[in-house]
């Protein structure tokens, strides 16, 4: 009888075993999703730099200052001042010379979106303190579009008049700042002094 | 327990809008400006400055000696020298806004008598940056754009002692608007002649100041004042 239970018992483990044994060896085959991100660049850069005073000075419009001569005495000077890594203009020097009252150059900066990522302007405007506004008058136009798509560019005029109450043989300056955000994440532009 | 949880969220909120918003992809553009402004600058030049019977002078005829000149063709232009040197006529530049450039003229006549002339002649040259217009004078704290600009009957008769009497009678020869560019100079002249009815033993004495604007703000009012 002893051995009986002994044989069962080795039968049950057999049994086990072989139950196992087949579910060790179900058929299955497993999908696998490789995911990259790569993800885009909000990059834009100056791409052209003009000034109106070309020749004869330009003159403040509707005003009693006159040009009527043509005459050249003033001049304004853009010219790129800070690269990027990539060569890509991000910081433009405006220089004015021999400047005098109703002088009345018209600075035009071209921006041009060289990322991935459409952007807009999300805002604009002098840092470290403004500007004297007893000498200088500025005007800042700005798109009423922001909106840049890759290799979209967009034209912003600087206005800058000097006023009758400048002072002779003296340096103003003032720093503009513009930041492009992407386009999604601006409501609308705000303006910084 | 609910007031817990709300709080809890609503920081959480804050927070995560603080990162999102720290977080906003940028890009910033600059651009630095300079204003360098030049510089309106004129001044008579002390050298070229001369006049006829300057004080000092020897007695004698030519335009460097002390006889004096008389007005005998007015009011035709021109005079003629005579034979005495009885009055005599001195003339001092002044810098009257001390940027050491002198822009004001006092003229002084001493022991002159009616018909007595002078001529005073002057250089002024553009020692700024910017093209300047010769814009006006002014004598005595009058101003004036145009001085007999064509005949000399036309000249300005002044009242030095107001006395509502002329005193003397100057003519400009006329450099009202001439431009100067930097570095440019005129030659400025003017004759006096003492009139009739100047006053008996008076140092008869004036001043001078010539303006220039720059030439783009350069108008005549349509009347002179």
């Amino acid at each position: 009888m002893k051995a009986l239970n002994t044989v069962m018992g080795l039968a049950l483990a057999g049994l086990a075993i072989l139950a196992l044994g087949t579910a060790m060896a179900m058929w299955y085959e497993t999908l696998l999703v490789n995911t990259y991100v790569e993800t885009g660049e909000v990059k834009v850069a100056w791409a052209d730099l003009k000034c109106s005073d070309e020749g004869p000075d330009p003159q403040l419009p509707d005003s009693d200052f006159h040009n009527d001569e043509g005459k050249d005495v003033a001049q304004c000077i853009v010219e790129p001042e800070v690269y990027d890594e990539k060569g890509n203009v991000v910081k433009v020097n405006i220089t004015l010379v021999n400047a005098y009252p109703g002088y009345n150059p018209v600075i035009t900066l071209t921006v041009e979106n060289i990322g991935t990522i459409p952007v807009k302007l999300l805002n604009y405007g002098f840092t470290d303190g403004g500007y004297d506004n007893q000498a200088l008058s500025v005007t800042i136009t700005v798109p009423e579009d922001t909106q840049l798509h890759p290799e979209g560019t967009h034209d912003i005029t600087i206005n800058i008049a000097v006023l009758q109450t400048a002072s002779e043989d003296t340096d103003y300056s003032f720093e503009l700042e513009f930041t492009y955000a992407q386009w999604n994440e601006v409501q609308s532009i705000t303006t910084v002094s | 327990m609910n007031r817990i949880y709300v709080t809890v969220l609503a920081t959480l909120l804050i927070i995560v809008g603080l990162l999102l918003g720290a977080s906003m992809w940028l890009d910033i553009l600059r651009a630095n400006t300079y204003v360098d402004t030049g510089e309106l600058d004129w001044e008579i030049v002390q050298g070229p400055t001369i006049w006829l019977d300057a004080c000092g002078l020897q007695p004698g005829f030519g335009s460097y000696k002390g006889n004096d000149w008389n007005a005998t063709y007015l009011p035709s232009p021109g005079a003629l020298q005579l034979d005495k040197d009885v009055g005599c006529t001195h003339v001092a530049l002044i810098d009257s806004d001390g940027d050491g450039d002198m822009d004001t003229m006092n003229v002084a006549l001493y022991n002159v008598y009616p018909w007595y002339y002078t001529h005073i002649a002057m250089k002024v040259h553009n020692d700024g940056s910017i093209p300047l217009k010769i814009w006006r004078v002014i004598i005595d704290g009058q101003y004036y754009y145009e001085l007999n600009e064509h005949a000399l009957q036309q000249g300005v008769e002044l009242d030095l002692n107001n006395d509502e009497a002329p005193d003397i009678l100057i003519w400009w020869g006329d450099n009202f608007g001439t431009q100067l560019h930097p570095c440019q100079s005129a030659d400025i002249s003017f004759d006096l002649t003492v009139l009739q009815s100047a006053p008996q033993n008076t140092v008869l004495s004036f001043t001078i100041s010539l303006q220039a604007v720059q030439w783009n703000e350069y108008s005549v009012p349509a009347q002179s004042p």
